[in-house]
């Protein structure tokens, strides 16, 4: 034993103590003052104080409020809760099957800018985190780590949750084992969010990263086909408007962090109950999301079914697609686009919707070389500006000046319809780019006359 | 006869009345020593092809150190090739195990700018390949990823470190697993509450560091000051060396104290320091010598500015070769700036202490330091932009009319006395340290048992503090942090206010925010109607929305600026210490946490050149509240038949000169203590001084000055006494309209009384 430890005159150690004790008491009590003045100052309300622990707290551990069971690890335990559905089980409109549909094109589509990793979603694993809140770094922690995968004719879907911030490492290894065998990964906005923080979870906790670099980031294919249509691409919107899917009694997101700090208290598992059932359902959307996504690439039209604007903008973006693929001028591509503008036109569309598709459908012709049927379009558009809107009738009118000053070499009409492009607003360039081609044609019609 | 010595010719003969001390510090030669053995020929051949064939001794010295694997303080004044000191020793031990990095930490942003082109150039002629870049808010973040796993040296700020890479650890794995050295240069930068911040930042780095299984090596560098040692040790946390000789060479360097002539010996008013500082800079700017002026405030920057350009007018159609430099100047303004007076495109800058960092601008001939800096050891940082290795060069210091400066330039010897002032930080202000702490466990749970810059028991109370507060949350023997926030970004290092308010610009159409400013500074710069002064254009302050924190501003033209009024309110929460009377009937001192209420009263508005009052509002703002440590003397109700008023004066007189006495003898900023004065104090129920920290919490002061009152009472009593005026003057115990004819006697007696009870 150190000699410290054979205290005679305990008298004096006991007074130090409490010297000690008293001194801390009085620093303590002076930073909290401080404490409240500055939140004072800044004019944040006090912390309220926590309520007393509840008498039944004891009670209700996890595993009595969520089913699943306590798993013992080499890196200590945690909570394992897992559920089978088949995988015909609809959720929303379609089935989670739905998924196991797409193949090389569309997943390159919804993968876009990086690669899928993988042939088919069979073997991918899909991922949700709830998360103690947003702020990222290295103080956020991903408390229940929702990981759904195809396997046979089922879809499985682990949930691992930490009973505590000290149940990571456990719930981290556990993770590692199931997504590593895992060929790629498919999330909702898990670019920015999700697997950055698991990567810091990892690197934290000393252990491997174990997910693939593989990714489907849903949240980029889903704003390419709903952005236009739909105010916010958030998932629970998408459910709502695109799925099919209504939650009932759903915790709002904002409310989980709140919720794990009240389980953490309390030990009350009810509070957690809702948040495993949040999770599970974003898991599961995120299978018919796919689905539904590789769906449309794969027949557009079928986007008639929602709304004739989904397919102008999935037309432009197969057309977005081909161009970074290096194929906008193969034919097919082409077609494929064509064929939506002009199917979402022959099913009506709102007054700019139409016009988005007017004028990506003449640029379409253009290229192909098949300029009347790009000048109807221009001129129809050009016809209705106060419809069409500026963003569109500009364009046109651009384009109508073109053709008359270079093709028909109608310099008149040429001008007239600068000039009736230059009334509309838009960019600086654009504005020098016209002044340029106006001063050009009133030239061109004095110049050789003079 | 070269113009500066022309200048020199005029000063002896026109002004000797004016100057109170004249120092001519000789010209020195360098002292060197050879390379050390240790360092590797690549390193030995690229300084031998950049001329240097042997080093300062002082360079030599701090590489040993540092060879040797000691943490070491090198303290250089400016243009000493200080940063061969650690560039050396950082490469060498780079060459020796390429895996190795290094963080290098300065002050300001414009000044990694500076040393990165110097340690490129040094590592480009070895050869080696080493990276260096640099990591702050103009980073790319295209470029942050390749940066944070191949950049040897990352050089960046304090501020960076506490909200970019400190928070994100787990992104920089490669150079904390690696990191070997870091390098803090300008230490003495890091003084009072940013120093105090620092520290806090420090010992998180090497929590960090820790985690990933690195202990580095600390090489800090310093201007002048009484305890490098001492400061290094707080900062870091580690037992540093201190390497104090120079072996830099000087040139004849003339150091002249300026003290404006009386106008009113009755009142004791001297001329303003400003149009003296305006004046001698004119000398020097009509005779193209490069002169920078440096002023003690934003608005004392802005109004010489404006005069200086009066003084040399831009030539047509070129831009002003007279430029302004300080805090509020947004970055690039800042680097336009320096690079014009690298290039000579600007001949003559008004700055404030910003520019006293070692940025490199150049060579400048000529500086006026336009009122005493607050610090000895800022009057010799901000005189060192003048001259550098060689040839003459001059700096004047202007006095103003407050008692310290009529101290310095009245007592010659004192001020050259190579008395350099204490670096005081206190990582431990509650404030502060809670704010850090919680940046730490955000950064890395705590285990039981650890200490964060205290016992761990204390710490331990702290954290349970938090978890009480529903941001920690203790599971399995350690607290994590569980609140659904960043907590770096709600501590700013530089200011006390984590809030700042913005200024918009509405002249144009198009609003633009022209610079922000700190909350507690607000009030009495950006009220409505104040004329704001940025970049020597005047803006009047149109609307101040305090809910949003935005200022609108529009530029305007006129011959005035403003200054305003603060009323205080001061209520002791706690007396932690006293002094018992001896009888009951002498003074008594106390020492305690204050709470200090302060509103913004009036402004007047106060013509250029003249100085006169022309007119005054009324400003409407909230209080502002603060909590911090004071120290106070409290008088007995009877003064032996002093007069109410006389009583009244004396009180006023004395809170003014121990203010002063006391930022002297503590070696810190004059703006850094406040005073109250009570006649009859709530707490004590007596008439009772108080002097307190500036600062939420307190940085110590208060304590420091509480523990040498006697040698502040002291000095105050000699100032007092030893004043030739009459009933008072602004050199001593304030003008005597302020306190009263009997105003100067009765402080004398208080001071007197006061020391009684010793």
């Amino acid at each position: 034993m150190p000699d410290d430890a054979d205290g005679v005159d305990g008298v004096d150690d006991v007074d130090d103590v409490d010297g000690v004790a008293d001194a801390l008491a009085a620093k303590l009590a002076q930073l909290r003052r401080l404490v409240e003045a500055a939140e004072k100052r800044a004019g944040r309300p006090p912390v309220p104080q926590p309520p007393p622990p509840q008498q039944q707290a004891e009670s209700w551990p996890i595993e009595s409020a969520v089913h699943g069971t306590v798993l013992d690890t080499a890196r200590g335990s945690c909570f394992l809760s897992d559920s089978v559905l088949p995988s015909s089980h609809r959720h929303g409109r379609w089935p989670l099957a739905l998924a196991l549909e797409l193949r090389g094109d569309e997943l390159d589509w919804l993968s876009f800018p990086t690669g899928a990793g993988c042939a088919c979603l069979d073997r991918a694993v899909f991922v949700d985190v709830e998360t103690t809140g947003l702020a990222g770094g290295t103080g956020t922690i991903p408390f229940l780590i929702g990981l759904g995968f195809f396997e046979g004719p089922a879809f499985v879907i682990h949930q691992y949750l930490m009973r505590g911030p000290h149940e990571e490492a456990a719930v981290l290894a556990e993770v590692s084992a199931r997504a590593s065998e895992r060929e790629t990964v498919v999330s909702f906005n898990g670019k920015a969010f999700d697997l950055p923080l698991l990567e810091t979870r990892y690197t934290l906790a000393r252990q491997r990263f174990p997910f693939p670099t593989g990714h489907v980031d849903l949240l980029f294919g889903a704003r390419r086909v709903w952005r236009p249509r739909l105010e916010s691409c958030r998932l629970a919107n998408l459910e709502y408007r695109v799925l099919g899917v209504s939650r009932h009694d759903d915790i709002p997101g904002s409310l989980v962090p709140q919720v794990y700090q009240d389980y953490l208290r309390t030990g009350d598992g009810r509070y957690l109950a809702p948040v495993f059932e949040h999770n599970l359902l974003d898991v599961l959307s995120l299978v018919t999301l796919a689905g539904r996504l590789g769906q449309l690439r794969r027949r557009p039209l079928s986007a008639l079914e929602d709304d004739p604007a989904d397919l102008v903008a999935l037309g432009r973006s197969l057309e977005r697609a081909a161009r970074a693929a290096g194929c906008a001028d193969r034919p097919e591509a082409q077609n494929e686009s064509m064929q939506c503008y002009r199917e979402a036109l022959a099913a009506g569309l709102a007054a700019d919707d139409a016009a988005r598709a007017l004028l990506a459908l003449s640029l379409l012709h253009k290229r192909r070389g098949e300029r009347d049927e790009a000048l109807r379009c221009w001129e129809q558009l050009a016809r209705g500006p106060g419809r069409a809107g500026p963003a569109c009738a500009r364009p046109a009118l651009i384009e109508l000046a073109k053709h008359h000053e270079h093709v028909t070499r109608d310099y008149a009409l040429a001008l007239g319809y600068s000039e009736a492009a230059a009334r509309l607003p838009g960019g600086p360039a654009e504005k020098d780019a016209l002044s340029h081609r106006i001063r050009r044609l009133s030239s061109r019609l004095r110049g050789p006359a003079a | 006869m070269s113009a500066l010595a022309q200048v020199l010719d005029e000063l002896r003969t026109k002004s000797a009345d004016r100057i109170t001390a004249w120092q001519t510090l000789e010209a020195r030669p360098a002292r060197f020593l050879p390379f050390p053995e240790w360092l590797p020929d690549r390193l030995r051949d690229a300084l031998a092809s950049r001329g240097i064939a042997e080093l300062y001794s002082h360079q030599r010295l701090t590489a040993d150190l540092v060879a040797a694997g000691r943490h070491v303080a090198v303290v250089t004044p400016t243009a000493s090739g200080k940063t061969l000191c650690y560039n050396l020793p950082v490469l060498a031990g780079m060459l020796a195990r390429p895996e190795s990095r290094a963080l290098y930490l300065f002050p300001t942003k414009a000044l990694s700018q500076d040393q990165l082109a110097e340690l490129h150039g040094l590592v480009g002629a070895a050869g080696a390949d080493i990276k260096t870049h640099t990591y702050d808010g103009d980073t790319p973040a295209s470029a942050r990823r390749a940066i944070r796993n191949a950049g040897h040296i990352v050089v960046t700020n304090p501020d960076m470190l506490h909200t970019g890479i400190l928070p994100h650890h787990t992104k920089w794995v490669r150079l904390f697993e690696n990191l070997r050295y870091v390098v803090i240069d300008e230490m003495h930068q890091y003084r009072g509450v940013f120093g105090s911040h620092v520290a806090n930042v420090l010992r998180r780095l090497k929590r960090v560091a820790a985690f990933y299984g690195s202990r580095p090596q600390f090489i800090l560098s310093s201007a002048t000051i009484a305890n490098p040692g001492e400061l290094a040790g707080s900062l870091t946390g580690e037992e540093v060396d201190v390497v104090a000789e120079n072996g830099a060479p000087s040139g004849t360097k003339h150091f002249l104290l300026y003290n404006p002539p009386v106008v009113n010996a009755g009142l004791g008013i001297r001329r303003s320091y400003l149009l003296e500082a305006r004046a001698l800079a004119a000398a020097f700017l009509a005779r193209n010598i490069p002169t920078i002026v440096f002023a003690r405030s934003r608005l004392a920057t802005e109004v010489l500015l404006s005069y200086m350009r009066e003084v040399r007018p831009a030539e047509p159609g070129k831009r002003s070769r007279i430029s302004g430099y300080r805090g509020g100047y947004l970055p690039h303004e800042r680097r336009e700036i320096e690079r014009g007076l690298r290039t000579g495109e600007i001949l003559g800058v008004v700055a404030t202490n910003a520019l006293e960092l070692g940025v490199d601008i150049g060579q400048l001939d000529a500086c006026v330091i336009a009122g005493y800096p607050g610090s000895i050891a800022s009057s010799w940082q901000q005189a060192g932009r003048a001259g550098r290795r060689s040839g003459e060069s001059i700096a004047v210091l202007v006095a103003d009319s407050s008692p310290l400066n009529q101290f310095m330039v009245n007592h010659p010897e004192y001020f050259f006395g190579r008395s350099p002032e204490h670096a005081l930080v206190n990582p431990q202000n509650p404030l502060i340290a809670v704010n850090h702490l919680k940046c730490a466990a955000f950064e890395l749970p705590f285990a039981e048992g650890e200490g964060f810059g205290a016992a761990a028991a204390e710490t331990a109370a702290h954290l349970d503090y938090l978890a009480e507060q529903r941001i920690l949350h203790k599971s399995g023997n350690r607290w994590y942090w569980m609140a659904d926030a960043f907590p770096a970004e709600a501590v700013s290092l530089r200011s006390a206010a984590t809030d700042n308010f913005v200024i918009v610009d509405t002249s144009e159409p198009k609003a633009r925010v022209i610079g922000e400013l700190d909350r507690f500074a607000v009030p009495t710069l950006l009220h409505e109607d104040a004329i704001y002064l940025h970049g020597a254009t005047q803006y009047h302050v149109d609307r101040l929305d305090w809910e949003e924190q935005k200022a609108h501003v529009k530029r305007v033209d006129v011959d005035y600026y403003t200054d305003a009024e603060l009323a205080v309110k001061l209520t002791v929460l706690d007396e932690l210490a006293a002094e018992p009377s001896v009888a009951g009937s002498c003074a008594t001192a106390g020492l305690g946490e204050v709470e200090v209420r302060s509103m913004a009263t009036i402004f007047k508005k106060i013509k250029f050149h003249t100085h006169e009052n022309i007119g005054w509002g009324q400003i409407h703002l909230p209080e502002q509240e603060m909590h911090t440590s004071a120290w106070w003397l409290t008088f007995p109700q009877d003064q032996g038949g002093l007069r109410e008023s006389d009583l009244q004066g004396g009180l006023v007189g004395f809170a003014s000169i121990i203010h002063h006495v006391a930022a002297l003898h503590l070696l810190s900023d004059v703006r850094d203590l406040h005073t109250a004065v009570q006649v009859k104090s709530p707490h004590t129920g007596r008439p009772t001084v108080f002097v307190y920290d500036s600062y939420p919490g307190g940085i110590g002061l208060a304590e420091k000055a509480f523990e040498i009152r006697r040698d502040i009472l002291k000095a105050g009593l000699a100032m007092v006494s030893g004043c030739p005026c009459g009933a008072g003057c602004p050199s001593c115990v304030g003008p005597q309209a302020e306190v009263g004819a009997g105003g100067k006697a009765a402080t004398v007696r208080l001071l007197k009384e006061a020391l009684r009870a010793g």
